[in-house]
């Protein structure tokens, strides 16, 4: 994991059409991270997640490739206590492999806003803006 | 980060990159920069960077201003982390539980 976004891997003792249908069926949703969601699992359908420590999530689904990649958009509507991520302003990517005796599931969460006080310093130049300003160095030497 | 090196892999993404880097920047300003490219083109290109985390987008008014997006803060992505933490252990033993039916 780097400091511009989370990753997490966790292994699963069920096929990856199961683990499926708790990221697109919204009662199967339910039992895991939400109280009600409304869920369009198609390219560009409506995502909204009532969460059970409160405040909804407001995404929308991008890449669906049955049971094996989804990559859907995360924001919050206003959400008590969390910090802001605007509505669809950060990207999810879960990814189902076959693995022992079940399924390997590997989320990534990238494109987190930046808190206030950091917008404030735009010299951020860490991580992965690093090789950015190595591509850019190189550019200028021409 | 797959998407974020995608995005840097190509040379006009990495100039735009250059010209919002410590500035907001209209759309408008940057097409102009990029005279032999289409305005829908140079679109396309800030859509990448948007998509990829690398730029940030506000409205004013009727402009769209673009600018380098810093790195998100500890507090954000640890409490992220926390989140997916907690969330995906009660999906593992929700699915695992509808498995064994």
């Amino acid at each position: 994991m780097t400091a511009s976004q989370v990753e997490r891997t966790l292994h699963i003792a069920a096929p990856a059409e199961v683990v499926w249908e708790f990221w697109t069926v919204p009662e199967r949703m339910c039992e895991w991270w939400a109280t009600s969601a409304q869920l369009n699992p198609v390219p560009g359908g409506i995502m909204r997640v009532t969460l059970a420590v409160g405040g909804v999530m407001a995404g929308r689904y991008v890449e669906l490739d049955q049971p094996r990649r989804l990559v859907f958009r995360f924001g919050w509507e206003a959400t008590r206590g969390a910090p802001a991520v605007p509505p669809r302003s950060s990207t999810v990517e879960v990814l189902l492999e076959p693995g022992e005796d079940g399924t390997i599931l590997t989320l990534r969460h990238y494109g987190l806003p930046a808190g206030e006080a950091e917008i404030q310093h735009r010299d951020g130049w860490t991580h992965f803006l690093g090789k950015l300003a190595d591509a850019v160095r190189m550019e200028d030497k021409r | 980060m797959d998407a974020v090196l995608r995005a840097m892999a190509d040379p006009t993404r990495r100039a735009i990159l250059r010209l919002v880097r410590g500035a907001e920047v209209p759309a408008g300003e940057i097409a102009a920069r990029f005279p032999t490219m289409s305005r829908p083109g140079v679109s396309q290109h800030l859509r990448v960077l948007t998509d990829a985390g690398l730029v940030a987008v506000r409205r004013l008014g009727n402009h769209r201003l673009y600018t380098l997006r810093p790195e998100p803060t500890t507090e954000v992505v640890a409490f992220i982390d926390e989140m997916w933490t907690d969330n995906l252990a009660r999906l593992k033993v929700a699915a695992e539980g509808r498995a064994q039916r």
